[in-house]
């Protein structure tokens, strides 16, 4: 628990730094998903496979890409900039605090961090697109939000260990983007890409968690092997990183 | 004396090179020894290792009777480490990057406050306390290094070069604070500024291609290896004869002979006289003598093949 609240603490001084850059950017980055996503799309679009309309089926996708953004800028910093550049990420290695609860401790810094841009992004989403949830179904849509930023934040901290330079770290989280977005249904169903895409892409761990999700707010129902599945892989991952870590710093 | 430190074989390798070649030694507690040696001698990988920065290859390294891998965290408590560079984190200031580490260790607010005023009090960071670290010159940060591994109050306290970059002024601070430490705390440093060596030590360990080749006092290590003093003659004109019949004075070692500069080391005072008198029909433009020190002992072969070898 202190590893997490010191964690926490160095971040938060870190964001007063540059409040105000993250302030815009935190409403900046719906805006323009609106714009550039949302509008055109649900002209196409309408109503999903399923009959629900664009905006609530895309909604969860919407916000899941507003917290990669999120996870970012912690991640990078401590583990890859930090690590190669500064170097301050010794300091912390050499404390009486095991690997795991530093890969842990960055991690549920990152997803904390994350959920206050997704809060203030929330609010600048629900001004812009019509949607029918009630308050219940934001509580679960953060809370699946929470899962998908375990599993891709653990996916960037692996990058973040292994990448020895920003010029490959850079093109990888480019490309995780693209397969987060266009692979995990966040903005397109399944059945727009050829049938065997279609079939790959939707056992995807980040397909499987937004589906989940998607099946609780649409149908009430809810699919235990579908979310185990992703909860396994955040496990294995954060075990993964921590040896990674510790393999990285030598220790 | 209890042990502090002990190491039991120690090696490391970087690929094919031996780093540090099985050493074994130990550290009293409360005692502060100098490792000195030419650049590559494993110096600073030695710290790493003792910090537990780094894992050895082979060998252990106890902490107070601990083994510094198999109780990994215990030890980390009881180690404070100062790397050579800047490792603080350039966007917090330098209170915050000490604070930060500290609830790392899981101190309290209250212990943090009263550890950073004690040894600001000595290093008179004031000024810099809330400065970005990244904005701070590299003998401050250092020295706001200091205070960060001393911030969990560990009993050892490993320095990499613990004045580096520093102005005269804080240097002397910072080897105020050492001698103070001293009293409760083992310390162990490296430095290439051999005149704080001499000035703060109680025990020197020389290496050279990982291995320890001289330990001991300053007192003790140039007693047995380099009770030597060192001699200059310069004469109006060294003959090849004359230099030849100097060299062959009982008690000269190392002659050398450079233009007209007659070089040359002795035990005592006397064999200079010696020499005097076998050249005295010869003028003689200048003279030269000192007692030599650390500065020679590692300019010098002696350290590896003594003097008289």
């Amino acid at each position: 628990m202190n590893t997490v609240i010191a964690f926490l603490k160095r971040r938060w001084w870190l964001t007063q730094e540059r409040l105000f850059s993250t302030l815009i950017l935190v409403f900046i980055t719906p805006v323009i998903l609106y714009l550039l996503i949302h509008l055109p799309l649900n002209t196409i679009i309408v109503r999903s496979v399923r009959n629900i309309p664009y905006g609530d089926w895309a909604l969860p996708g919407y916000l899941m890409i507003v917290s990669f953004f999120g996870l970012i800028p912690t991640i990078y910093r401590d583990l890859f900039e930090l690590r190669l550049h500064g170097k301050a990420l010794f300091p912390i290695t050499l404390t009486p605090v095991s690997k795991i609860e530093i890969v842990m401790g960055i991690l549920i810094t990152a997803i904390v961090e994350s959920i206050v841009y997704l809060l203030f992004s929330l609010i600048v989403f629900l001004m812009l697109i019509d949607v029918s949830y009630r308050w219940f179904d934001f509580l679960t849509i953060f809370f699946y939000l929470i899962i998908q930023m375990a599993l891709i934040g653990n996916v960037i901290i692996m990058l973040a260990l292994l990448a020895k330079r920003v010029t490959t770290f850079l093109p990888v989280v480019l490309l995780i983007l693209a397969v987060y977005i266009f692979g995990s249904g966040m903005i397109f169903e399944f059945e727009f890409y050829p049938a065997q895409i279609g079939e790959i892409l939707k056992y995807l761990p980040t397909s499987l968690i937004l589906e989940n999700l998607r099946t609780i707010l649409f149908t009430r129902y809810f699919i235990w092997w579908s979310f185990l599945i992703p909860i396994g892989i955040i496990i294995s991952l954060v075990i993964a990183n921590s040896k990674i870590l510790r393999y990285v710093v030598k220790q | 004396m209890e042990a502090s430190i002990t190491l039991k074989k120690v090696g490391k390798l970087a690929g094919d090179k031996t780093i540090l070649a099985g050493l074994t030694f130990g550290v009293e507690k409360g005692s502060m020894v100098a490792i000195i040696g030419d650049n590559d001698a494993g110096k600073s990988t030695l710290l790493r290792v003792m910090a537990g920065f780094e894992n050895p290859e082979f060998g252990s390294v106890f902490i107070h009777g601990l083994d510094s891998i198999k109780r990994r965290r215990e030890i980390r408590s009881m180690v404070g480490y100062v790397p050579l560079e800047s490792d603080l984190d350039p966007w917090l200031t330098l209170d915050k990057n000490i604070r930060c580490i500290g609830y790392f260790y899981g101190i309290n607010d209250h212990t943090i406050n009263n550890r950073i005023s004690k040894y600001n009090e000595v290093l008179k960071l004031d000024d810099f306390l809330n400065v970005q670290a990244g904005e701070l010159s590299p003998g401050i940060q250092k020295k706001g290094m200091l205070v960060r591994a001393l911030i969990h109050d560990p009993s050892v306290l490993i320095l990499d070069e613990p004045t580096a970059f520093m102005d005269a002024t804080s240097n002397r601070q910072t080897w105020d604070l050492l001698n103070t430490l001293k009293q409760n705390k083992t310390v162990i440093y490296v430095s290439h500024v051999l005149s704080e060596v001499e000035q703060s030590h109680d025990r020197i360990l020389i290496l050279h291609h990982g291995k320890v080749i001289l330990d001991g006092s300053l007192d003790k290590l140039l007693e047995s290896t380099l009770d030597f003093n060192q001699f200059q003659i310069e004469f109006e004109e060294l003959s090849d004869d004359l230099y030849n019949r100097l060299i062959k004075i009982p008690g000269i070692v190392t002659p050398s002979k450079l233009n007209n500069i007659f070089h040359f080391y002795g035990r005592s005072r006397a064999i200079f006289f010696k020499v005097l008198t076998e050249a005295h029909e010869i003028k003689m433009n200048d003279l030269n003598f000192k007692k030599l020190g650390l500065k020679d002992l590692l300019d010098s072969q002696f350290a590896r093949k003594g003097l008289d070898g």
